[in-house]
C-alpha cells in the first residue's frame, strides 16, 4: 500500500550514513539523558539545538526525536537500581522496579522494561505511520470539559498507586494538587503561595520535586541502615538476567495494555509521558487478580508503565506533524528546531514534506531498535551499579541529584526545593506515606484546575457541560464506575453477578415460605 | 494498617498492665506519626485561610481561591482520619538519622550554593566531603577519592558532553 | 551530506570548537556573552536570539550564548538582565510583554524605560484577527454584526497581557462584548479555535498560516493602521469594519541592564544590524516568522521601546484594565 512504499522513501532517507550516525547520537545522548536524574530530554535537546543548525533538516530532526525518545528508555534504570526515577514519567517504575531489584532481579527487570519500551514505541509508530492525520483531528474534538474528565478519571484510578493506607495515599494525591497550586493563576493572574519569591510565580518545579522525594529521602533512609551496601546479584550473566517464562506470560497483556493506553494519552495534547505511566499502573492494579503483588515486584507495574511512558512520547508526534500542535513543551522545541530550519509545520506538514515525515518514522524505527541492541547488552554493565559500596554510591547519587536538578533552569531555588522536599519526604515515608501519589497530583492537580474552569467559563457557569459531550459523560460514567465499584463488591461479598441474585432469590423464597 | 494494631493490642496490654503507662507509651512512640497527621491538617487550613483571603468567587466563575479552599477543607478531613490511623499504627523501627540528615541537607545546599559563585568543581568536592560526613566514620581517603572522580566525570559529562552553561572554575 | 559537515558538526557536538580569535586588549567583547531569553525555548524569541547569536558569533570571534530564563511572562529572564552588570556581557531580547506587563501585573517592578538600555531592535509584526470558517463568518463586518447580536457569547482566546489588552481594545472600537478565555500559550488558544472551543482569535500571523493555508482558519483583517508589508493584500481591521482599532504590536529586540557605554551599545548595534542584513537572517525573519525586520540605532529604539509602553499606557486606561 502506499504506506509502505513511503515508508521504504523514508527508509532511504533515514538509513543513510549520516541518518544512522545520527540517529544513533541522539538515541544515546537520550538513554543518557534519561538515565542521569533531573536532567531531562527538554534540556538537552535546547542545549543541542544550535548545533542543528548545519545539519539537513531531516537529519537534525532524526537526532533531536532520538534524544526525546531515548529518554524514554534510560529513565528506567535509576528507578530499578537505586529507586530514584531519572525522570519524572519513570516514578512508578520505583514501585516494582526497585523490589525487583532488591529480590536479585534487577537484570530481569531492565530486560523486561527494555522490551517493553520497545513494544510501547512501536506500537505508537505503527498508529503515526497509518492514521496520523485521521488521529490528530480527534485531537481536535476534545474539548475543556473532555479533558476534565478525563484527568478526574486518572485521578480516582490513580488513587490505587499507593501501597498503604489508601487515606494517605488520597493525602498524598490531595498535597501533591496543593503543590501544584503554588504559582500565578493563568485564569485571574493572581498569584498563590508565592511568598513573593520570583522563581515560584511559574510554580514549583517538578523535578525538583520528584527528586528532593523520591532521590534525596530514599538516600536519606538508607544512609543509616547498617544492612546496606550489599545488594545480592548472584551472578552478571547475561544469561541469568533473562526473564523467565513466567514473567514474560505475564507480562505480556500489560505490555500490549500500556502500549495502547500510551499511545491513546500521547495523542492528547498537554497530557505527557508522565501521565501514561502513572494510569497504566493504576489500570494493571486495579484489574489484577492479585492487587496485593504490586508494590513488592510485580512485573506487570514496570512493564505496562514503560511501554506506556513510551508510547506516549512517539505518539506526541501524532498532532505536532499531523496538525503542527505541539503536544508538549519538547515538541514544541522540536517545532522551533523546523521552523529554523524554513520547514512550518501544520495541517499540510505531511503532505507538503513526505521525505521529512517518512524519514523521522523509518528513524524512529531504526532508533527504537537501536536502542534495545544498545541496552539489552548494557544491562550486566548497570547492574554493577548495584555493586558499588553505599558510602561511594551515594555522594554519587547525591551528585549527580544536585547537577540535575539544578541544570534545568540553572536555579539554585530548585536544589533547595529538592532539598525540603528530601527532608520532607524522609519523614512521610517514615510515616508510611508514598511520593509517587504526590508527584501524580502535582500534575493533574494544576490541569484539572485549568480545565474544570474554563469548562465552568465556557458554559457559563453550567455543570451540565460535563455530561453534555458524549466522550465526557462516558468518562465520567467510569470515574463514578471505579468509586462505586469496590462497595459494590463489597456489597457482593466476593460472589459472582450470577451467584449474587442466585443468593438473592433464594433469600426471598426463604422469607416467603416463612 | 488497621490488622497490625490487632497484633500490637495483645502484646501492649501483656507488656504493662497500669494503664496510664501502656498507654502513655503507644502514644509517645506514634508521636511522629500524629505530628504528620497532625502537620497535614495544618497544611489544610492554612490553604482555607489563603483561599478565602485570594477571593472564592462563585461556581459560575470561580475565583483563584476556590481550589485552595475546597482542597483545605478536604485535607483537614483527611487530617482527622489520619490521627486516628495514627493513633492505632505500630511505630517506625528504625530511629531518626539526625547525623545524615544534617550532612546530606548542608553538602546539596552548599552545592546549591557554590556552583553559580565558583563554579561546579569546587561545588562537586563540597558535596562530596560534606556527605562523607553523615557516616559515623568516615574515611577521607574514599571522600577524597570519590570527590576527585566525581569531578572528573561531572566536568566530562555535563560540561564537555552536554555543553550545560555552568562554569567549571570561576573565582 | 558531504562529509566535511558532518564532521564539523560531529566536532561541534563533542565540544571541540574553533578557538576564539584573539581579541585586543580593551576591546569589547573579550569574552563570552550571554543572551537571556526570557521566555521558551523554541518560541520565536528563542529562534531569533540564537539566529542572532550566531551572527554576532562570526563577527566578534567571541561565543554569543543563548541562556533560556522562562518563568512569569517574563519578568524572570527580563529581571535577571537588568540586575547584571551592565557590562555588555549580559543581555536579553526584550518583546512587547515587558512594555505591556506592568499596566496588567501588579507584581512587574521593571520600569521597560528606565531599567533597560535598548540596543537594537530586530524584528516586528502586527496581530490579526482569525475566525474558524466553521462560524461562517468571513469579514470583519460579519463579524461584528455577530458579536453585536450575540453580547458576550464570542469566546476569544488570551494568554498574555497583550493579547488581553488587544482584545478589551477591540471591545471599545468595535462597540461589543466577548468573552476572554485564558490558555497558557497562544498554541493552545489556537488550538482552541480549531477545535471551536473558541470563536476568535487575535495571534501574529506565524502561528496560524499554514491553518490559513488549509483553510481552517479564516482572517478577518490586521489589526494595525499600516499595511502589513509581507501580507499586503490583507485588509486592515480598521477599512473593513472596525474604524480605528489599532492592538499592539509583537516586537523583538536586544537590550541590557540600564547604564551601558555608549560605545559597547554601538558596536552591539552596527553588529546586530549587520547581522539583520543577512539573507539567512532576514529569510528566516520574513519566511519563516513573517515578522518584518525592524533595523535601528540605539536612540530611534530607545524610542519606539518607550512609545509602545505609552501606547499601553493609553491602551489600559481606554480599555479600562488595573494591574492585579
Amino acid at each position: 500500500m502506499d504506506v509502505l512504499a513511503n515508508l521504504g522513501m523514508g527508509f532511504k532517507v533515514a538509513a543513510s550514513i549520516d541518518g544512522l550516525l545520527f540517529c544513533f547520537i541522539g538515541v544515546t545522548v537520550g538513554t543518557l539523558v534519561g538515565a542521569l536524574p533531573g536532567l531531562g530530554a527538554l534540556v538537552t535537546i535546547t542545549m543541542l539545538l544550535p548545533v542543528t543548525f548545519y545539519l539537513d533538516p531531516v537529519i537534525a530532526l532524526i537526532m533531536l526525536a532520538g534524544i526525546f525518545y531515548g529518554a524514554q528508555y534510560g529513565n528506567s534504570i535509576t528507578s530499578i537500581l537505586l529507586n530514584i526515577p531519572g525522570t519524572p514519567s519513570s516514578a512508578v517504575t520505583c514501585l516494582d522496579g526497585y523490589p525487583m531489584a532488591k529480590a536479585g532481579r534487577a537484570g530481569q527487570a531492565l530486560f523486561l522494561t527494555a522490551a517493553a519500551s520497545f513494544v510501547g514505541g512501536s506500537l505508537a509508530i505503527l498508529l503515526l505511520m497509518w492514521f496520523a492525520p485521521r488521529l490528530a483531528s480527534f485531537a481536535m474534538h476534545f474539548s475543556s470539559a473532555d479533558f476534565f474528565s478525563v484527568i478526574l478519571l486518572a485521578l480516582v484510578a490513580a488513587s490505587t498507586l499507593s501501597t498503604g493506607s489508601p487515606l494517605k495515599g488520597l493525602t498524598m494525591v490531595a498535597i501533591g494538587v496543593a503543590l501544584g497550586l503554588v504559582g500565578t493563576d493563568i485564569n485571574s493572574g493572581v498569584e498563590r503561595f508565592t511568598f513573593g519569591i520570583l522563581q515560584f510565580k511559574e510554580g514549583l518545579s517538578l523535578v525538583a520535586v520528584a527528586m528532593g522525594l523520591f532521590g534525596i529521602a530514599e538516600i536519606l533512609t538508607n544512609i543509616g541502615n547498617a544492612a546496606q551496601g550489599t545488594l545480592i546479584q548472584k551472578s552478571f550473566t547475561l544469561r541469568s538476567m533473562l526473564p523467565t517464562r513466567d514473567d514474560v506470560r505475564l507480562s505480556t497483556m500489560p505490555t500490549l495494555r500500556g502500549s495502547a493506553l500510551g499511545s491513546w494519552i500521547g495523542i492528547l495534547p498537554g497530557a505527557g509521558p508522565s501521565i501514561a505511566s502513572f494510569m497504566a499502573y493504576a489500570v494493571e492494579k486495579k484489574i489484577a487478580k492479585d492487587p496485593s503483588r504490586f508494590g513488592k515486584g510485580a512485573v506487570e507495574g514496570i512493564t505496562a508503565p514503560e511501554a506506556s511512558n513510551n508510547a506516549a512520547v512517539q505518539a506526541a508526534f501524532i498532532p505536532t506533524l499531523g496538525l503542527g500542535i505541539p503536544g508538549d513543551a519538547v515538541m514544541a522545541v522540536l517545532m522551533g528546531a523546523m521552523l529554523i530550519h524554513g520547514i512550518t509545520p501544520g495541517p499540510q506538514f505531511i503532505s507538503s514534506n513526505p521525505e521529512m515525515f517518512w524519514g523521522l518514522i523509518a528513524s524512529f524505527w531504526i532508533g527504537n531498535v537501536m536502542l534495545l541492541i544498545i541496552n539489552i547488552p548494557l544491562i550486566n554493565v548497570w547492574t554493577r551499579i548495584l555493586s558499588i559500596p553505599y558510602h561511594i554510591l551515594y555522594p554519587a547519587m547525591l551528585f549527580f541529584i544536585a547537577i540535575g536538578v539544578y541544570s534545568i533552569n540553572n536555579s539554585p531555588t530548585d536544589v533547595v526545593v529538592a532539598i525540603v522536599f528530601g527532608v520532607w519526604g524522609y519523614f512521610m515515608i517514615r510515616y508510611g506515606y508514598s511520593g509517587a501519589p504526590l508527584l501524580l497530583g502535582m500534575i493533574m492537580g494544576p490541569m484539572l484546575e485549568e480545565y474544570l474552569r474554563r469548562s465552568l467559563l465556557l458554559s457559563r457557569g453550567s455543570f451540565w457541560t460535563f455530561v453534555d459531550r458524549p466522550m465526557s459523560a462516558t468518562f465520567i460514567g467510569l470515574t463514578a464506575l471505579i468509586l462505586v465499584w469496590p462497595l459494590f463488591r463489597r456489597a457482593m461479598g466476593g460472589r459472582t453477578l450470577a451467584e449474587y441474585f442466585q443468593d438473592a432469590v433464594r433469600k426471598l423464597l426463604r422469607s416467603r415460605a416463612t | 494498617m488497621g490488622r497490625s494494631s490487632d497484633a500490637g493490642g495483645p502484646i501492649r496490654s501483656q507488656a504493662g498492665d497500669l494503664p496510664g503507662r501502656t498507654g502513655g507509651r503507644a502514644f509517645s512512640r506514634n508521636a511522629g506519626e500524629i505530628c504528620a497527621a497532625v502537620s497535614v491538617g495544618l497544611l489544610g487550613l492554612y490553604l482555607v485561610t489563603k483561599g478565602i483571603e485570594y477571593s472564592v468567587g462563585t461556581f459560575r466563575q470561580m475565583g483563584p481561591g476556590f481550589y485552595p479552599l475546597a482542597l483545605g477543607l478536604i485535607l483537614v478531613a483527611f487530617s482527622a482520619g489520619l490521627c486516628v490511623e495514627g493513633a492505632r499504627a505500630e511505630a517506625p523501627a528504625e530511629p531518626i538519622n539526625w547525623r545524615p540528615l544534617l550532612f546530606v541537607v548542608a553538602s546539596v545546599g552548599v552545592f546549591a550554593l557554590v556552583a553559580p559563585r565558583f563554579g561546579l568543581i569546587p561545588a562537586t568536592v563540597a558535596l562530596v566531603l560534606l556527605s562523607a560526613l553523615s557516616e559515623r566514620s568516615p574515611s577521607p581517603g574514599v571522600a577524597i577519592g570519590t570527590a576527585i572522580g566525581l569531578s572528573v566525570a561531572g566536568y566530562l559529562i555535563f560540561l564537555y558532553f552536554l555543553k550545560l552553561p555552568i562554569a567549571a572554575f570561576r573565582w | 551530506m558531504r562529509p566535511m559537515k558532518t564532521l564539523a558538526v560531529l566536532a561541534a557536538i563533542l565540544g571541540l570548537t574553533a578557538p576564539a580569535q584573539r581579541a585586543s586588549a580593551d576591546d569589547y567583547p573579550t569574552k563570552p556573552v550571554e543572551i537571556v531569553v526570557p521566555f521558551a525555548a523554541g518560541a520565536a524569541t528563542d529562534l531569533l536570539a540564537r539566529l542572532i547569536a550566531e551572527e554576532l558569533q562570526g563577527q566578534f570571534g567571541q561565543p554569543f550564548v543563548v541562556v533560556v530564563k522562562p518563568g512569569a511572562g517574563g519578568q524572570i529572564g527580563t529581571e535577571y538582565v537588568a540586575e547584571a552588570a551592565p557590562d555588555g556581557y549580559t543581555l536579553a531580547i526584550s518583546t512587547v510583554a515587558l512594555t505591556s506587563s506592568p499596566f496588567v501585573s501588579a507584581t512587574f517592578k521593571l520600569h521597560p524605560v528606565n531599567d533597560l538600555t535598548h540596543i537594537a531592535s530586530i524584528a516586528a509584526g502586527p496581530n490579526l484577527l482569525l475566525v474558524n470558517p466553521q462560524s461562517g463568518i468571513s469579514t470583519a463586518a460579519e463579524f461584528v454584526a455577530f458579536a453585536k447580536e450575540h453580547p458576550g457569547e464570542v469566546n476569544i482566546g488570551s494568554w498574555a497581557p497583550s493579547v488581553e489588552m488587544n482584545i478589551r481594545l477591540l471591545e471599545k472600537a468595535a462597540d461589543i462584548k466577548v468573552t476572554p478565555i485564558p490558555y497558557q500559550g497562544g498554541s493552545a488558544a489556537i488550538t482552541a479555535l480549531l477545535s471551536n472551543e473558541t470563536q476568535a482569535i487575535l495571534s501574529t500571523y506565524q502561528g496560524v498560516r499554514e491553518h490559513i493555508q488549509a483553510g481552517s482558519l479564516t482572517p478577518l483583517g490586521v489589526g494595525n493602521l499600516t499595511t502589513y508589508q509581507l501580507l499586503p493584500d490583507m485588509p486592515l481591521l480598521t477599512d473593513v469594519g472596525i474604524p480605528g482599532y489599532k492592538a499592539s504590536v509583537t516586537w523583538f529586540g536586544v537590550s541590557g541592564p540600564a547604564g551601558m557605554p555608549r560605545d559597547v551599545v554601538d558596536k552591539l548595534n552596527a553588529g546586530i544590524n549587520k547581522a539583520l542584513e543577512q539573507p539567512k537572517v532576514v529569510e528566516f525573519i520574513n519566511g519563516s516568522l513573517y515578522y518584518e525586520v525592524l533595523s535601528s540605532d540605539p536612540e530611534t529604539f530607545q524610542k519606539y521601546v518607550s512609545d509602545d509602553y505609552e501606547w499601553f499606557a493609553e491602551a489600559s486606561k481606554l480599555a479600562g484594565i488595573e494591574p492585579k
